[in-house]
């Protein structure tokens, strides 16, 4: 027996989601706050509309519970590496020494919210560039709110190709491509996610200064771009897993060559996005404590350990060996949808939150040694770091058990069924849009093909459309809900000092999201 | 830390207590585990949002 689609169950399904959205943007409620909330209202809608028993609603939530551990497990350590750099007074020399390598604010804003954040999608992922870049943008005068939202436009385009690959590989894996329309997926892929990134480089110089930022930054977007487009475009057809990484890593080293072009040269003053009465970027200062090498040290020990580790495969296969897991039964609501047994792994040790940590730890240590952090100083760090993740580990654990409820009594097969009914011969201007729901609910781009992967390949294939399309606007889309996903939103908050401000970072953020994914579903109604 | 941030760190721990009951009783059948884990995490999920609307009601009084 399937779910009825009807108006009213469809409605229903959509009530956590919505109640969300409507709580955190028109409200402004934190996520900590609404999140919980939206948890009792998928519940009450699984036990009642969706015939889910209470039991197995548990159990969803303890497997989203255990979900959340591997994000909360970034949360944690890219707030204690963050408080450790502030003990330190890192931020101030940081600032300095930024500015005097590229003094054009602009650049200095692209650096870390576009390129040093997609360089960091490509190693790390699990929201560690939003964790990083948030203070880090601060640290050079941006406003908290625009330094959340930045990085989030900026890293999403990575979160296909990028952490080595595993959303792509997650999406070959669920829906059995064959190796041709593997490589005509990719190139589909890889095509939207250009746009994504040309956009996402756009928007970033918008949001400095709106127009005449667009104006000024145009030419180092544009190249930029090629590099990162062009390279993911070209590597998608050789590597499952490369391509993001070395796009990343040639796009982070190009902005410094642009930033030492004539027209980039000078330091005008910062843009809208800039604290009033922050020092202005690019003036010129000396006699600094701390040298840039030394304010950035938690974060080469964060390069260093992860490179190490990611790219040595005896090193990374011995690490991955420590792993351990949780069984969860298969459920079957009272309407016959069913959840596949599954036994959920977390592999410690390969895992992002231990660079994070271990980068930290190398942090503090040197500083310690160095004489930049006072006695006493690891207790203010970890009361410090507690008091800001405490509420983000709250609200991550009630949204991710969210999504795993809904999953689990069909809310999410329901809502996307009914989109897909309702649109016709237009699903696929719709398809980004369900890969977008998906990263959103689940705060992941693997999360989301792993859930609509298999519907997306079955509706395509039903309405006659391109499936290697349809599957490529679903990871791009997939990408482009990091940009909103309520997890990657919390990181940036929590590490920005706007905890709370989620509902602000959403209101922004959300019609950038939806303005970039209606571009992509114009562009696959077009070749689908 | 302030007296949210507390009662969060609270509503944390009770929600940590009920995942135990939720999965046995989940995984073993035992009905009356999955209530009392289900009654705890409920709990622990109105504590956040009960507070906000408190602080809001307190702040708007007269």
């Amino acid at each position: 027996m399937e779910i009825p689609l009807t108006l009213l169950n469809w409605s229903l399904a959509l009530l956590p989601l919505a109640l969300l959205v409507f709580m955190m943007a028109l409200r402004r409620w934190g996520a900590a706050e609404a999140g919980p909330l939206a948890w009792i209202a998928a519940a009450a809608v699984a036990a009642t509309a969706f015939r889910m028993s209470p039991a197995d609603i548990g159990l969803q939530s303890v497997k989203g519970t255990w979900d959340a551990l591997t994000i909360l497990y970034v949360v944690w350590p890219a707030i204690l590496i963050y408080e450790v750099t502030r003990e330190a007074g890192a931020f101030e020399p940081f600032r300095r020494g930024i500015a005097r390598l590229l003094p054009h604010p602009l650049i200095q804003v692209m650096a870390f919210g576009w390129v040093f954040a997609s360089f960091l999608q490509g190693v790390t992922g699990f929201g560690v560039p939003i964790a990083v870049c948030a203070p880090l943008l601060v640290g050079i005068g941006v406003r908290p709110l625009y330094a959340v939202v930045i990085p989030l436009v900026g890293h999403a385009w990575n979160n296909t190709f990028g952490t080595l690959g595993v959303a792509w590989l997650g999406l070959k894996q669920v829906t059995a491509m064959e190796p041709a329309q593997a490589a005509a997926t990719a190139l589909y892929a890889s095509a939207f996610i250009w746009v994504l990134n040309l956009l996402g480089g756009l928007l970033v110089c918008w949001l400095y200064d709106r127009f005449r930022g667009v104006r000024t930054g145009l030419p180092a977007v544009a190249a930029v771009s090629l590099v990162h487009g062009g390279l993911t475009l070209g590597l998608s057809q050789w590597s499952d897993v490369l391509n993001g990484f070395i796009a990343g890593i040639a796009g982070f080293a190009l902005i410094f060559a642009l930033g030492r072009l004539p027209r980039y040269r000078q330091a005008p003053a910062g843009g809208r996005i800039f604290e009033p009465g922050a020092a202005r970027p690019g003036a010129a200062e000396t006699g600094t404590e701390m040298s840039l090498a030394k304010a950035f040290l938690p974060y080469y020990a964060l390069l260093a350990v992860t490179l190490g580790v990611l790219l040595a495969p005896p090193v990374e296969q011995t690490l991955a060996q420590f792993s351990f897991a949780l069984p969860f039964p298969e459920l079957t609501t009272g309407f016959g949808f069913a959840t596949e047994a599954a036994a959920e792994e977390i592999s410690l040790l390969t895992h992002s939150g231990t660079f994070l940590f271990a980068a930290a730890f190398i942090g503090y240590g040197a500083y310690r040694r160095m004489g930049h952090i006072p006695s006493g100083g690891w207790r203010r760090v970890w009361a410090s770091t507690a008091e800001k993740a405490i509420p983000s580990t709250v609200a991550v654990v009630a949204l991710v058990a969210m999504a795993a409820v809904m999953q689990g009594a069909g809310q999410a097969d329901v809502l996307s069924r009914g989109a897909a009914a309702a649109t016709g011969g237009f699903y696929a201007f719709l398809a980004p849009f369900i890969g977008v729901l998906g990263a959103f609910m689940t705060s992941s781009n693997l999360a989301s093909n792993l859930l609509f992967g298999g519907f997306q390949q079955t509706t395509a294939a039903a309405a006659g459309l391109s499936t290697s399309a349809v599957l490529g606007a679903q990871t791009a889309g997939g990408a482009v809900g990091n940009i909103i996903s309520p997890g990657n939103v919390l990181l940036g908050t929590t590490t920005a000092g706007i905890l709370g401000e989620e509902g602000d970072v959403l209101r922004f953020s959300l019609p950038l999201a939806l303005l970039i994914t209606a571009v992509i579903g114009a562009a696959v109604l077009a070749v689908a | 830390m302030d007296r949210t941030t507390r009662a969060q760190a609270a509503a944390g721990g009770t929600a940590l207590v009920a995942l135990p009951a939720l999965y046995l009783g989940g995984v073993y059948g035992m009905a009356a585990l999955s209530a009392a884990g289900m009654v705890l995490f409920t709990a622990a999920m109105l504590v956040p949002p009960v507070l906000r609307i408190l602080a809001t009601r307190s702040s708007t009084e007269p």
